[in-house]
């Protein structure tokens, strides 16, 4: 019976004897109506039912997908990129330091490079066939060893005394800034890019499924309605189970999406403000520190205030207003995190004027002291207070990291149960919308 | 065709090379330079049989007249005493030298591992804020960009550049020297064992040497035809040789010494290529101090503290066993012109 009624819809040209039997069928009498409604509402309902499921289960894999695959790849690609610009910065204000490197500055320096490795080894294995993507790892995948190659070759020259250890330094770091920096860059924005796709495909669709859940509900209403002037009975068990589970799944569609919805909203912005504001950021910042230690390191060259500036402005713009940070201040959304970003704000600005006390230094021909404002973090003085920034901006992160991971998990806890729910709920409807009509059919045998 | 020309097209050149050479990786050989090359360097090389080694003369400025400076008049003044209204006296005010140098420029100018600058340079800056204060510490050091090195003094920022600068016609249309402190003469560097015995041995090879040097300009001259490659600074030329993307560096004989002391697997080979006489520049317009730093020059090289800076920094130690090495030679004898 259903498959007939379909193959008169799809069919332009109907076998002959459907059209007959469709002719000769009662469409006048009570069981020829019933039949009709019972067809056509567990039709509805199958539809319903199963745009809910398709709808359910896309929601649930794009958030699973966003939660333990985008998100880390994500978070992966910033790690990568927040290293390579800390490793740089770190071996420039080691060179300062003279012939021996400060221990913790060699160890800072290891870490980074073995976390971009780890990133990168990482990253490759989730490139998901996008080509862009596969192409900048390998990029940066074969200029690392070129960059750390130079970087030892700068140390030992210096630590032999060697004049020629500063160029082969600010080879290393030109390579750095000119060729890994950008594509490090590249990659984030791409990752960015497919994890908002992600956000937009896991809140979408279930206005469709809300629409055909709301129009079979509708037809199950007027069913009833027609079955009670026409029989006299009030209730019909199988129709009214129907309708229950027909509220009881749009309910939980509708809870379950606005809820999700919200927390997948939430995830999302501290997913940004982490990769559009305080990443960014902090990247800016050690870019600024890398020029300020290699102001003091290459000589010939001259200062570089407008490269630190561009970078400081980066951070930091009209009045916190602007700036990744102010971008920060606007995604923040408890009060602990608004604290956080404000502080950064603050280091930012302390940074700022303890870098131009090292150039004042410097200028006035006092460049002892002023490599030593630069280097020597037990001294108030730009190394001090630059790490008090990278550290803000580090718990700024950390603490947007840990409010992702408590909304996308409840994003996905409200979502769990949706797609066998839904489906369970749908069947619940037409077995009950079959055997209900069935029960009335049968009394005019 | 004109000189001038010449070195307008060095630099254009040298602009371009530089920016091919920045491109270049290690292992990567560019191929672009050696098109460039072959047709840049003919359109600026100078009629075959000139000679590379003379300074460019410019119109206006006798070649032969280069080294000469203004007398000092008088015995220099007692240290504390600048005549009222010199611009001793202003610098004496104002409390301290200020001196433009370059700081890696090793055996000239250059950091200790305590960051103290010290070279041979940098012994001359000292005596001079010695002469005007009686204290040789009364300097501060203000870094000259190598390619630039003499707008500190046109924008007021240093009263000095003590900076291995060669004294040229082009270099005195800027600014005034003083007499020459140190003669200096380029020559090559390369890999031991490269059999290479001069620049005449480096036609289509790639030879460095600061961006804005007059080394650069002696290299585009040169009638093998070698390659130019431009650097930020002589030290990064070192580097490249390391690197292999250049087959030598030429530049002053002094800075050589100074790298192939860093690198014993480099030699320095052939015979000097110029004549580069250094002198400290003064902006223009201060005749008085160009007089003054003459007679501290003067009085240097007769108290033997120009000898004692030269043992220091341009004397190879004394080997355990086998000969001393050479005596320094003379300072440069000063020339006037009044």
């Amino acid at each position: 019976m259903v498959s007939s009624l379909q193959t008169v819809e799809v069919s332009p040209v109907a076998p002959r004897e459907v059209v007959g039997w469709l002719r000769h069928y009662d469409w006048g009498t009570m069981p020829g109506k019933l039949r009709v409604i019972q067809v056509v509402l567990v039709l509805g309902l199958a539809i319903a039912g199963a745009v809910g499921v398709y709808a359910a289960i896309a929601r649930v894999s794009a958030t699973v997908d966003i939660a333990e695959h985008l998100e880390p790849l994500n978070a992966n690609v910033t790690t990568l990129y927040r290293s390579l610009a800390d490793a740089d910065a770190t071996v420039a204000a080691g060179y300062l330091s003279g012939g021996l490197e400060p221990t913790e500055m060699q160890i800072r320096y290891g870490r980074d490079i073995e976390a971009a490795t780890a990133s990168l080894a990482q990253a490759s294995t989730q490139t998901d066939g996008e080509l862009v993507t596969a192409k900048r790892i390998a990029d940066i995948t074969s200029e690392l060893p070129t960059y750390t190659g130079l970087v030892e070759r700068a140390r030992v020259n210096n630590r032999q005394g060697l004049a020629v250890g500063v160029s082969y330094l600010r080879r290393a770091s030109d390579r750095m800034q000119d060729a890994i920096l950008p594509a490090a860059a590249e990659l984030q924005r791409r990752q960015a890019t497919r994890l908002d796709d992600a956000y937009h495909r896991a809140g979408s669709v279930h206005f469709v499924a809300l629409a055909v859940g709301g129009i079979s509900l509708a037809g199950l209403i007027w069913a009833q309605a027609f079955l009670f002037q026409r029989t006299h009975r009030v209730f019909n068990i199988g129709l009214v189970t129907a309708s229950g589970a027909l509220l009881a799944g749009l309910a939980w569609w509708t809870i379950a999406g606005v809820v999700s919805t919200n927390s997948l909203d939430r995830a999302l912005g501290h997913s940004q403000s982490v990769s559009d504001a305080l990443a960014p950021a902090q990247i800016a910042a050690l870019q600024a520190r890398a020029v300020e230690s290699l102001e003091l390191v290459t000589r010939t060259a001259g200062p570089n205030e407008p490269d630190f500036d561009a970078q400081m402005q980066l951070l930091d713009r009209d009045n916190g207003a602007g700036g990744a940070l102010g971008a920060a201040q606007h995604f923040a959304t408890d009060q602990q995190g608004v604290g956080l970003v404000r502080e950064a704000v603050t280091d930012a600005r302390d940074y700022v004027a303890a870098h131009r006390q090292v150039r004042q230094l410097d200028d006035a021909g006092d460049y002892t002291q002023a490599v030593d404002a630069a280097v020597n973090p037990h001294h108030p003085g730009a190394a001090a207070t630059f790490d008090r920034l990278d550290l803000a901006l580090t718990a700024a992160a950390d603490h947007e990291r840990a409010a992702f991971t408590g909304d996308i998990g409840g994003a996905h806890s409200w979502l769990t149960g949706l797609p066998i729910g839904t489906g369970g709920l749908a069947l619940v409807a037409v077995v009950g919308v079959t055997w209900g009509v069935q029960r009335r059919l049968e009394e005019y045998r | 065709m004109s000189t001038r020309f010449a070195c307008a097209c060095a630099a254009l050149a040298t602009v371009v090379f530089a920016g091919l050479a920045g491109d270049q990786w290690p292992g990567q050989p560019n191929p672009e330079p050696v098109r460039a090359a072959t047709w840049l360097v003919p359109a600026v090389r100078p009629a075959a049989g000139s000679s590379a080694g003379q300074t460019p003369a410019e119109p206006g400025c006798d070649p032969h007249n280069l080294r000469a400076s203004l007398r000092p008049q008088g015995p220099l003044p007692a240290p504390g005493q600048m005549p009222a209204g010199s611009t001793m006296a202003r610098i004496a005010q104002r409390g301290d030298l200020v001196v433009g140098v370059l700081e890696d420029t090793y055996p000239f100018a250059f950091r200790e591992p305590d960051l103290r600058l010290a070279g041979f340079d940098i012994d001359l800056a000292r005596d001079i804020a010695g002469a005007i204060f009686g204290d040789r510490e009364r300097v501060v050091f203000r870094p000259a960009p190598e390619a630039n090195r003499f707008e500190v003094l046109r924008s007021g920022q240093a009263d000095l550049v003590v900076a291995s600068a060669t004294i040229t016609c082009h270099r005195r249309e800027e600014v005034d020297f003083s007499t020459v402190y140190f003669e200096a003469g380029q020559q090559v560097l390369v890999n031991r064992g490269s059999g290479v015995t001069g620049l005449g041995d480096l036609g289509g090879k790639r030879v460095c040497a600061a961006r804005g040097s007059t080394s650069l300009e002696t290299i585009l001259a040169a009638p093998a035809r070698p390659i130019p490659v431009g650097a930020d600074t002589e030290t990064d030329c070192l580097m490249k040789l390391q690197l292999g993307e250049v087959d030598a560096v030429s530049t002053d004989d002094t800075l050589l010494a100074g790298m192939a002391a860093q690198d014993p697997r480099t030699e320095i080979v052939g015979p000097r290529l110029t004549e580069e006489p250094y002198g400290v520049a003064i902006s223009k317009g201060n005749p008085d101090l160009e007089r003054f730093v003459n007679a501290v020059l003067e009085r240097r090289a007769a108290d033997g503290r120009w000898r004692a800076s030269y043992e220091r920094w341009l004397t190879p130690p004394e080997p355990p066993l086998g000969p001393p090495p050479p005596s320094p030679p003379p300072p440069p004898s000063p020339q006037y012109r009044d």
